[in-house]
C-alpha cells in the first residue's frame, strides 16, 4: 500500500477521447544559446508550428539567454522572422499575436553569477505575471564544452530543482554530443543526472522524432506477418545507412575533433539499430521499450578482425550534385594532417538468440552521391528453387527496407516472373510512402520532441544507460583507429574501397541507397 | 476525363488509365470517401477534400443527384487524379433519374479494395431517400447537422439513429475549444458545482457541449440562449463556458468575435489564446484520422438525447 495522496485526475480527459489533443501544462521553455542557428532554424519554428496546431497551453512563455545584447521586443522581432522563414506549417499573424508578449530575454555569459540571478528572478516572476505556475524545461543549445559551467549555475541559483511544494517541476534537454568516449560521457551524465534529476534529464536524438522511426514500432509489432521473420533464421544480413550529400559547413572545429563514428554512428545510427533488432517489448512505456533497447545494445559486438571490418574515409575533392567540392583537408579550418574519419562502415553482430550470425553493417558519411537514411533487412535466398540457373541470374534476395529519409516509406523487394512465354524472374519492389503531401501535415522530429519535453514523456529519449552502451561499441573502434589513416574517397562516390571489400568478402554488396 | 453517359465499367477503366499513366496505383491508399452533394456545395465540397486529401490519400468519389424527374437513368462521371482536387483520386458523378437511386450498385464496384469506406454528406439524403443506401456500405458516417433547417433536431434524430461509426461536423468543431477547457482543468482539483454556457440555443454544438461538460463533470449546464457572432461559419456558436467550483472559486473562458479567448481562472493572471474557425477541410481531416467508432462522441450523443427527450416532455 502506498501513501503517497493520489495524483489528481482531470475529468475532462479521457482516454478513449482521441480527439483531445496532449497539451502540456503552463510552462516556460528557457533556451541557452538561443542566437544559434539550432534556435533559429528549429526550436523557435518547431514552437510556431506547435502553436499552430494549437498543442501549447495558455500559459506558455519562451525565456532566450544569451550573451548578445538583446531586450525582450529584439529578441521576440528576431524569433518571429526565424519562425516565418523556417515553420513548416502555413503563417498566420493570428498564432504569432498569441505567442507575441510572451518573450523573455536575459542577457549574460555562463560565468557570469549576476546574470544567472536574473534569469531566476525572471523565471519566477513569470509564476505570477504569466500563470506559468513554475514549471520550466531548459534547453541546452550550446556547445557541451560549456555545460558543466552553466549546470553548475542552475545548481547554485536553486534553478534545477523541482519544487516540491506544488511549484512546478524542472527538466533539463541536452542535444548530442553526449560526450567523446564512455569516459567523458559518463562524467557529463553523472553531472546533468545530478543536477537535475535523472527522469528530469532529457537527451535529444532528433531521429527518434521522425515518423518513420516511430513508425519501425508499428511495423515490428503490431503486424503478424514480420515479426516471425524478424531473426537469424530467414534473415540473412542487415544494412543500416546514413548518407549526407553535404560536406562539413562551417563545424569544422568540432567535427574534426570528432569525426563520423562519434558524430553520428554512436548516436543516429545504433539507436536505429537499437530499434530494428529489439525484442518485443512488453508495453509502450517508456521504461519497457528502454529496457529492450538496452538489452540489444549491450549485445553488440565488435568483429575480432577489425582492419577488414571497421573501415573509415576521408572526402578528396569531387563532383557532388553536379557542382565541384573541395577535399576534406583543403576545408576552412581543417588541418592538412587531419586523419578524422568523414565516412564509416563498420560490421558487428548482436550477441543473442535472434540474431546470432547475422552480420549488421553500418555506415555513415559526408559527401556521399545523395542524402538517405535507410534500414535495409536482407533475407536468405529460397532453400530451393526449382528454377534453371540462367532463368534465375539477375534474382536477388528478397529485402525489406525501411526508409527513414527523405521519402518516408517502406520497401519490399521480391522476385516476379518477367510477362513472356520463358519463365524469367526479375527483383520488383513494391512500395509504401508517407506520401510527398502529407509530410506538410505530419509534425517535424523537433516539434514532436519538444512537446514530449514539456508533457514529460521519456518515450523518445535515449537515457544515459544507453549513451554509455552506445560509448561501449565506439571506444573499441576511436581505439584501433587511433594508430590509422583514413582511407580516401572521392567526393560524390559512395565511399571508400574497403568498405565494398567488407562485404564481398562474404560474397555481399551494399544495397545502392 | 469528362465521360457522358456512361457505366461503371468505363469510369473504372479511364481511372485505370489515368493511374498507369502517372506511374501510381492504389497500394497507397488509406480510404475511400464517398460524398453525396449538390452541383450548388461542390465548388466548397471539392475544396475541403482536396485538403483533407494532402494528409489522407483517399479515393473520392462525388455523387451529386442531377435531374431526379428523369426517367431514363443516366450517369455522366468526371475522373481526374492528382490534378483539381489535389492528391486524391476523384470520380465525380451527376446522376439523373433511377441512376440515383441506385446509388450502392453504382458506388460499390468503384471503391478501391479493403480499406474503409468514409460516408460525408452536407445535403440531407432523406431528401433523396439515400441515408439507407449510403449506411449499407459505410464504416464511418459524416454529417453536418448544423447544415440542417432545423439543426438540433436533426442532430436529435441521428442520436435516435446511431450507429458505430456515426460522426457529426458539429462534434468537430468543438475539439479545440474542449481542448481548451480540458487544460485549465489541469491542475484543478475542486470539484465544479454549476456551469453555466452563453451560446445560441440553436447550436447542435452549443448542445453537445453543454452533453459533453456533463458526461464528464456530472452537473448539468445552463445554457443561456444568447446571440453569438461568428466570424467563421465553421465555429460553434459559443460565446462562453463559465465555471463555479463548489468553493466558490470562479472560471471562465470567453471568445470574443475576432478569435482572442481569454482564460481568466481565480488566482492567475487572465490568459488570452486564439480560438479561430477551421475550415471545411481542416474539420474533415480531423474527422478522417479517426477510422474507429468514436466511443467518447457516442456517450455525449446519448446524454444530448436524453436531455433533448426530457426538454420535449417538459414544453
Amino acid at each position: 500500500m502506498s501513501d503517497a495522496p493520489a495524483t489528481h485526475v482531470n475529468p475532462l480527459r479521457d482516454p478513449a477521447d482521441r480527439r483531445l489533443p496532449r497539451i502540456p501544462e503552463p510552462c516556460a521553455l528557457v533556451i541557452f544559446g538561443v542566437t544559434g542557428d539550432l534556435a533559429k532554424k528549429k526550436l523557435i519554428p518547431a514552437i510556431y508550428d506547435l502553436a499552430n496546431r494549437g498543442l501549447l497551453p495558455a500559459s506558455f512563455v519562451i525565456v532566450g539567454f544569451a550573451r548578445r545584447d538583446w531586450g525582450d521586443e529584439t529578441f521576440e522581432e528576431m524569433s518571429r522572422e526565424a519562425a516565418k522563414a523556417h515553420a513548416r506549417t502555413p503563417w498566420r499573424e493570428e498564432v504569432w499575436a498569441r505567442l507575441a508578449g510572451n518573450f523573455k530575454f536575459v542577457q549574460g555569459a555562463f560565468d557570469d553569477d549576476a546574470a544567472f540571478d536574473r534569469l531566476d528572478a525572471t523565471v519566477d516572476d513569470l509564476r505570477i505575471t504569466h500563470g506559468i505556475v513554475g514549471n520550466a524545461a531548459m534547453y541546452f543549445s550550446i556547445p557541451p564544452l560549456a555545460f558543466p559551467t552553466v549546470l553548475k549555475q542552475l545548481k547554485r541559483t536553486g534553478m534545477s530543482d523541482n519544487r516540491q511544494d506544488g511549484g512546478g517541476w524542472r527538466r533539463v534537454v541536452v542535444e548530442k554530443p553526449f560526450g567523446e568516449d564512455r569516459a567523458s560521457a559518463s562524467e557529463l551524465n553523472e553531472l546533468v543526472d545530478q543536477v537535475f534529476t535523472a527522469p528530469d534529464v532529457f537527451r535529444i536524438d532528433h531521429y527518434l522524432g521522425k515518423e518513420t522511426v516511430q513508425n519501425i514500432f508499428a511495423l515490428r509489432f503490431a503486424n503478424a506477418m514480420f515479426e516471425p521473420i524478424w531473426n537469424s533464421n530467414y534473415v540473412d544480413h542487415v544494412q543500416i545507412t546514413m548518407a549526407e550529400d553535404v560536406g562539413i559547413g562551417t563545424r569544422a572545429g568540432f567535427y574534426d575533433d570528432n569525426g563520423a563514428a562519434r558524430d553520428v554512428l554512436q548516436n543516429h545510427v545504433l539507436q536505429l539499430l537499437a530499434i530494428a533488432a529489439m525484442e518485443q517489448p512488453n508495453g509502450f512505456e517508456a521504461e519497457e521499450i528502454r529496457t529492450e533497447k538496452l538489452k540489444v545494445l549491450r549485445a553488440i559486438k565488435l568483429h575480432d578482425d577489425l582492419e577488414a571490418t571497421a573501415i573509415r574515409g576521408q572526402y578528396t575533392d569531387g563532383w557532388v550534385q553536379g557542382r565541384p567540392v573541395k577535399g576534406y583537408l583543403a576545408e576552412d579550418n581543417i588541418p592538412q594532417t587531419s586523419t578524422t574519419e568523414t565516412y564509416a562502415a563498420v560490421q558487428i553482430g548482436i550477441q543473442n538468440r535472434r540474431w546470432n550470425g547475422v552480420p549488421f553493417y553500418l555506415r555513415t558519411g559526408k559527401r556521399l552521391p545523395k542524402r538517405v537514411t535507410e534500414i535495409a533487412v536482407v533475407f536468405k535466398e529460397a532453400p530451393h528453387m526449382p528454377f534453371a540457373d540462367y532463368d534465375t541470374t539477375t534474382l536477388g534476395n528478397n529485402q525489406l527496407v525501411i526508409r527513414v529519409q527523405p521519402d518516408e516509406g517502406i520497401t519490399v523487394k521480391f522476385g516476379s516472373k518477367v510477362p513472356g512465354t520463358g519463365m524469367e524472374l526479375r527483383d520488383i519492389s513494391m512500395g509504401f510512402g508517407y506520401g510527398e503531401t502529407f509530410t506538410e501535415s505530419s509534425p517535424e522530429a523537433y516539434e514532436r520532441l519538444i512537446l514530449d519535453v514539456l508533457l514529460g514523456d521519456k518515450t523518445l529519449f535515449p537515457d544515459a544507460q544507453e549513451v554509455d552502451a552506445s560509448w561501449a561499441v565506439i571506444d573499441p573502434l576511436e581505439e584501433y583507429w587511433e594508430s590509422t589513416k583514413p582511407e580516401p574517397y572521392e567526393s560524390g562516390t559512395w565511399g571508400p574501397a574497403g568498405a565494398d571489400l567488407m562485404l564481398q568478402s562474404s560474397g555481399r554488396r551494399w544495397r545502392r541507397a | 476525363m469528362h465521360l457522358k453517359d456512361t457505366t461503371t465499367g468505363d469510369i473504372m477503366k479511364a481511372l485505370d488509365g489515368l493511374l498507369h499513366e502517372v506511374g501510381g496505383g492504389t497500394s497507397g491508399l488509406a480510404l475511400n470517401l464517398v460524398a453525396l452533394t449538390t452541383e450548388d456545395e461542390r465548388e466548397e465540397v471539392e475544396k475541403a477534400a482536396s485538403f483533407a486529401a494532402q494528409e489522407h490519400p483517399y479515393r473520392l468519389i462525388l455523387a451529386i443527384p442531377r435531374d431526379l424527374e428523369a426517367t431514363e437513368p443516366r450517369i455522366d462521371a468526371e475522373v481526374t487524379v492528382g490534378d483539381r482536387l489535389g492528391s486524391a483520386e476523384a470520380i465525380i458523378l451527376r446522376l439523373d433519374g433511377p441512376a440515383a437511386k441506385h446509388l450502392t450498385s453504382i458506388v460499390l464496384p468503384m471503391l478501391a479494395s479493403d480499406v474503409p469506406v468514409v460516408t460525408w454528406w452536407l445535403l440531407d439524403p432523406v431528401r433523396y431517400g439515400l441515408e439507407h443506401e449510403l449506411r449499407s456500405f459505410a464504416d464511418r458516417r459524416i454529417t453536418y447537422s448544423a447544415r440542417a433547417a432545423d439543426p438540433v433536431a436533426s442532430l436529435a434524430r441521428r442520436a435516435e439513429s446511431y450507429v458505430p461509426g456515426d460522426t457529426d461536423i458539429c462534434w468537430t468543431r468543438i475539439s479545440l475549444w474542449r481542448s481548451l477547457i480540458a487544460s485549465a482543468f489541469d491542475g484543478v482539483t475542486q470539484s465544479v458545482e454549476k456551469i453555466v454556457i452563453k451560446a445560441d440555443d440553436d447550436d447542435p454544438s452549443a448542445q453537445l457541449m453543454a452533453a459533453w461538460l456533463d458526461t464528464r463533470l456530472g452537473v448539468s449546464p445552463e445554457v443561456v440562449d444568447t446571440e453569438v457572432e461568428r466570424n467563421s461559419e465553421h465555429l460553434p456558436a459559443i460565446a462562453s463556458v463559465a465555471f463555479t467550483m463548489v468553493g466558490g472559486e470562479t472560471m471562465e473562458v470567453e471568445r470574443k468575435t475576432d478569435g482572442t479567448t481569454v482564460l481568466r481562472q481565480a488566482g492567475l493572471p487572465k490568459r488570452r489564446q486564439t480560438l479561430q474557425g477551421r475550415t471545411l477541410g481542416q474539420l474533415l481531416a480531423e474527422e478522417l484520422r479517426h477510422i474507429e467508432p468514436d466511443t467518447a462522441y457516442r456517450h455525449v450523443l446519448d446524454a444530448f438525447k436524453d436531455h433533448y427527450a426530457s426538454d420535449r416532455a417538459a414544453a
